[in-house]
């Protein structure tokens, strides 16, 4: 029975390390200081009451953008995300956050961003926010679970 | 007991190298790095290494006093922002409370339907919510068309942001923007205490306007 419990464990573990790896986000946080730290294979989820999740690879952190104006530029979708959420360990707190914009392309092609040559790739978003305290969070990468 | 420990070593044994593959990798030039997996290897490590924080290094960003959320509280009557209630879907043509509405020339959808269906609500921390242009208070860097007085107050006009809600509305009427402080213009009052002027045009005469961002329409005082 220890065993079977055990094994089940093991393929459990498996399984979620291998989502986290096949997970296509990439989060950098540059503190005031400068120290720089980069996050990969981090899960972005569009959620059905159109929260906006990122979650970090370990499962620790979850980054939770739920308050925001949105507008669109062409079919790109422009927001400026008010109310930030981070959760750590299952305790969300609230960030102290300055300003920020996020680029959000839903489509299933590429998509140009205003006033620049850059492009948002299809199902993909584009998000810079900056905390009261010179924190600057960018993520980039394609979404990895919509609503239907 | 051994089975456990067994147990438990395999599944280590398995995970941990995925695991870390699936973590973060060193962030170039600036320092730092992710977690432990980015840390320098220590030839010699005696002791277990301390325990980093976990998931993203944001704890010395987490609000530490009460809403941060700025409320502008501005006397003036007209109705802006999310505090106010905005004039709703009134229809084209009609009147708004015994105010005029100006038909959008261009635009004659339902409610929302120029923000392809959904609702736009004003960012509390944007000039005009947004509407202008991503303008964070505190960091604007649009030029400043004027300003108005209303009501004891001055209010600072910026210039409107291409691609923005408020240049298509802009380009709806017809209407360029101009500097407020002029006599003979076309006021707009948008959300969160925001305004703007124009030079008046066939569709707009010179007066004072409200948004209703609902409808893209504006709707005179």
């Amino acid at each position: 029975m220890l065993i079977r419990t055990m094994t089940a464990l093991t393929i459990f573990s498996l399984i979620l390390s291998q989502e986290a790896a096949g997970a296509h986000g990439t989060v950098v946080i540059t503190k005031r200081s400068g120290v720089v730290k980069t996050y990969e294979h981090a899960r972005i989820q569009l959620l059905s009451d159109s929260s906006l999740q990122i979650a970090a690879a370990d499962g620790h952190g979850t980054l939770t953008l739920d308050h925001a104006a949105c507008t669109f530029v062409g079919e790109l979708q422009r927001c400026l995300p008010y109310e930030v959420m981070i959760d750590h360990d299952g305790v969300k707190h609230p960030m102290d956050l300055e300003r920020g914009t996020l680029y959000l392309n839903t489509s299933d092609a590429a998509l140009p961003l205003p006033h620049s040559s850059g492009q948002v790739a299809p199902h993909s978003i584009m998000l810079a926010l900056r905390t009261e305290r010179g924190t600057l969070i960018s993520v980039t990468g394609r979404i990895d679970g919509e609503p239907k | 007991m051994r089975l456990l420990a067994l147990g438990l070593a395999t599944t280590i044994a398995f995970t941990a190298p995925l695991a870390a593959l699936g973590q973060h990798r060193p962030a170039g030039g600036g320092g730092g790095g992710g977690h432990a997996a980015s840390r320098p290897a220590a030839p010699r490590q005696a002791a277990p290494p301390a325990r980093t924080s976990s998931g993203f290094d944001l704890h010395e960003d987490i609000r530490t006093r009460g809403p941060a959320v700025p409320v502008h509280v501005n006397p003036r009557a007209p109705v802006t922002g999310s505090r106010a209630p905005l004039i709703g879907n009134l229809g084209y043509g009609g009147q708004a409370g015994g105010h005029r509405i100006v038909t959008n020339p261009r635009y004659s959808g339902p409610a929302w339907g120029w923000n392809h269906g959904r609702t736009w609500n004003p960012a509390p921390r944007y000039w005009g919510g947004g509407f202008w242009g991503p303008f964070a208070f505190g960091a604007i860097a649009a030029a400043i068309f004027g300003t108005v007085y209303y009501n004891d107050e001055t209010l600072t006009s910026y210039q409107v942001e291409p691609d923005s809600p408020g240049e298509q509305l802009l380009e709806n009427y017809q209407l360029q923007q101009v500097p407020c402080g002029q006599p003979d213009l076309v006021v707009i009052f948008g959300p969160d205490d925001s305004v703007i002027c124009a030079q008046p045009n066939q569709y707009v005469s010179p007066g004072e306007y409200q948004l209703d961002p609902s409808q893209l329409t504006i709707v005179a005082l």
